[in-house]
């Protein structure tokens, strides 16, 4: 059966695309016609049509950094519990973060995930640990990982604390062209932190993580590479490719603008939690296990640093770390509280709400960020809206109102400080696999 | 007023109310035998201790029970908690059993306006954590009123580990709201941070800290604050922050002098400063005034929250 989007906002940015149209999808998946201005399609009898007046058709959006706890922690999400979220948030693809239990750091790790997730409505890709279980004491198999399609390396979670073992996964990851994806932490300065060291830590009594724990360690790391490519490789090797998770200071999104700036390759993503909430909210809150993360929530003006990292297109990806956790690890005290929260049926609506409504950045930017980038940065094929290419779309309504509610999750936990709130725009459904899924 | 998880957000009111109940069941403890009217006959409070404590929880146990209540006293170590039992099933399984109020005290910060978020039943905190001691503030509270007949205007300097000090934190918002000045005076690494925000003036040196002050709450010291690298040894401390005679001498003004307890002797404070109450010497122990005022601060406390 074909499918028939008519009288959509083609939405684009990979093909500078940004036009009413319609668009016709063979049986196979593929795209048939596809056209713009008022120009009709033709229905044939059968073809589903879905007419699309007032509503975005985007390239599938996709999630760069997600935890879905399988193997190990399936009572907190599985693989096809974590697509369920994803579908529902608009996502046709994300990215896993290897911190399951065991740790996948090994090809055995990679291929479990694939088995696992066959059949699953998006794409899963899979990030390899950067050093053995994560302990950063030994490097993983990148070689093997590369051969296996893995395109990126992290261990999420925490960061390689030794230089030494850092400088060498820089090098040894720029071989095979991976993606260094580095939650930058300096673990001593935040040993036994829960929320960011400042005003409200001060009155709550919780014990504060350092906002330069973040920074430190990215410019310990850009240092390296700064050197490594000046020194050592010196153009006879590929460069390295560095990208900060879920950034959350003013001093980290300067430290990238400046190593951009200088020619590095360069890139960070953002969390939605981290660009709409501060510190105050988690004081604000009854219920403050759902605002416990890491990073933690910022004060006010690294938030606004972030907004505007956004807007000078420092930031290259919205990412959620999708973080999800039972009941029981989060209805407790806030230092008893497990780090995280669930992120991808809220990633759009809040990048709607928080950055396009406010005039901080264009719907096309977001989608910029939310799929053109992080595919691009993991090494996916760019998606486009032409003849003969496979669809894989995000159906989009920019103008929704909606209010969080337990309905709109597909997630197994619950884990979202943005319950009951109000939002605006959402996404319809996906078209990926040949396969329309409408919510 | 439901719960009493901290004293953040109580208005002047609220705190006057209850130090002036206080202050009558504290002359009733003077009277012998004592004898109060039990407001609380037929309440049942559980003192739910994941913390060690021999003066906070007999002196919440004498509260209850001079106003008529029964107690039932819960200790972590020898709980179902040592087996795996969350803190939201502890205190459920307790409120089905028809317990009428907690009195927890928890390592946690934030513990008791969690217990208090899960549970209709009043909830008073006994110490969470480094967040809030309320009731010991009270207590401190009272014993400065009755020492100086009023709060307001008084400039009270509180002397040690402010970052770890959940004592602290009470008492700087309690005596705020009552219109007294506060000073702390600690080393760098024991204050907490955007201390500006807390409204409070910040000493390093002793010796101006003392000059300022019209009486002095000085804190213990975790001894292990030491091996976890904020001092460089006890014997450091003790010499630039420990409360001596030779520091009060350089005063030459008597000083009301309070602390928490349990007392480190010869470390935060020294043994002449400790028990001397009355002069000759520049320091009046309020130690023990301290310690009876707190049996009637709870007793206020359950019975505003408790009495039909």
């Amino acid at each position: 059966m074909s499918t028939l989007f008519l009288n959509a906002r083609l939405l684009n940015p990979a093909e500078n695309l940004d036009t009413a149209g319609s668009m016709k999808i063979g049986d196979d998946g593929l795209i048939e016609t596809v056209t713009t201005g008022g120009e009709p399609i033709p229905a044939k009898e059968g073809d589903r049509v879905v007419d699309l007046a007032g509503k975005v058709l985007a390239p599938g959006l996709f999630d760069m950094h997600c935890h879905f706890r399988e193997p190990g922690q399936e009572y907190k999400e599985t693989l096809e519990t974590g697509s369920a979220a994803a579908v529902a948030g608009g996502f046709t693809g994300v990215a896993l973060m290897p911190n399951t239990r065991p740790v996948i750091d090994s090809p055995l790790g990679v291929a479990y995930i694939r088995h696992h997730s066959a059949g699953l409505p998006i794409d899963l890709e899979v990030i390899g640990a950067m050093t053995a279980e994560s302990k950063g004491e030994a490097l993983a198999p990148y070689g093997k990982y590369a051969s296996y399609g893995v395109k990126a390396v992290s261990d999420d979670g925490t960061a390689i604390q030794n230089t030494q073992i850092m400088r060498l996964a820089i090098e040894y990851a720029a071989n095979f062209d991976l993606l260094l994806i580095q939650h930058a932490e300096d673990k001593h300065l935040t040993a036994g932190g829960v929320m960011n060291d400042g005003a409200v830590s001060a009155m709550l009594g919780l014990k504060g993580i350092p906002e330069v724990a973040e920074p430190i360690m990215i410019a310990r790391d850009l240092q390296l590479i700064a050197w490594l490519k000046k020194h050592k490789l010196n153009g006879a090797i590929a460069e390295p490719r560095y990208h900060v998770a879920h950034i959350s200071t003013a001093a980290s999104v300067e430290l990238v603008r400046k190593a951009k700036a200088a020619g590095l390759k360069v890139s960070c993503e953002v969390t939605p939690h981290h660009f709409t909430l501060t510190e105050h909210d988690l004081g604000d809150a009854v219920e403050k296990g759902n605002f416990i993360m890491k990073p933690p929530l910022a004060s006010e003006e690294n938030r606004a640093a972030l907004v505007e990292g956004l807007r000078d297109g420092t930031i290259d990806a919205i990412a959620t770390d999708h973080a999800p956790h039972a009941r029981h690890e989060k209805e407790c005290p806030p230092d008893q509280a497990a780090f995280g929260i669930i992120g991808l049926e809220t990633s759009l609506g809040l990048t709607i709400t928080e950055l396009v409504e406010k005039g901080v950045i264009t719907l096309s930017r977001a989608i910029e960020l939310l799929s053109t980038n992080p595919r691009r940065l993991m090494g996916l094929e760019t998606i486009r809206f032409q003849t003969g290419r496979k669809a894989n779309l995000t159906i989009i309504d920019p103008a929704r109102e909606w209010t969080v509610r337990e309905a709109d999750f597909g997630s197994k936990s619950r884990n979202t400080p943005f319950m009951g709130r109000t939002l605006k725009g959402n996404a319809l459904g996906i078209y990926h696999n040949g396969k329309l899924t409408m919510r | 007023m439901n719960h009493l998880t901290g004293l953040y957000g109580l208005p002047a009111d609220t705190l006057h109310d209850l130090l002036d109940l206080a202050a009558g069941y504290r002359a009733g403890l003077n009277r012998e035998p004592e004898i109060f009217a039990p407001v609380l006959a037929n309440r049942r409070v559980a003192l739910v201790f994941f913390e060690n404590s021999t003066r906070t929880r007999f002196s919440f146990e004498l509260a209850a029970r001079h106003l008529g209540a029964s107690t039932l006293s819960f200790t972590a170590a020898s709980s179902s908690v040592s087996k795996g039992e969350t803190l939201s099933d502890t205190i459920r399984n307790l409120e089905a059993m028809k317990v009428d109020a907690f009195v927890l005290r928890h390592p946690s910060s934030g513990a008791a306006d969690f217990v208090a978020s899960i549970t209709d039943r009043p909830v008073v905190n006994a110490g969470d954590g480094t967040h809030e001691h309320p009731t010991q503030a009270l207590l401190d509270i009272l014993t400065l009123r009755e020492y100086f007949g009023r709060i307001e205007g008084l400039k009270i300097m509180i002397l040690g580990d402010i970052l770890h000090s959940r004592v602290a934190r009470s008492n700087i918002i309690g005596l705020k709201t009552l219109g007294a000045e506060i000073a702390v005076c600690a080393p760098t690494t024991l204050l907490p941070g955007r201390i500006d925000q807390l409204g409070v003036q910040v000493f390093t040196g002793i010796d101006e800290a003392l000059a300022w002050a019209d009486a002095a709450i000085v804190l213990r010291l975790q001894l292990e604050r030491a091996t976890g690298g904020f001092i460089p040894s006890l014997e450091e401390y003790s010499a630039r922050y420990g409360l001596t005679d030779e520091k009060l001498d350089r005063l030459k003004r008597l000083l009301p002098v309070l602390h928490p307890g349990p007392i480190n002797r010869e470390i935060e404070i020294s043994n002449l400063v400790a028990d001397r109450i009355q002069p000759p010497g520049y320091s009046s122990s309020m130690l023990m005034e301290q310690v009876t005022n707190g049996v009637a601060v709870r007793m206020a406390v359950l019975h505003r929250l408790l009495a039909r």
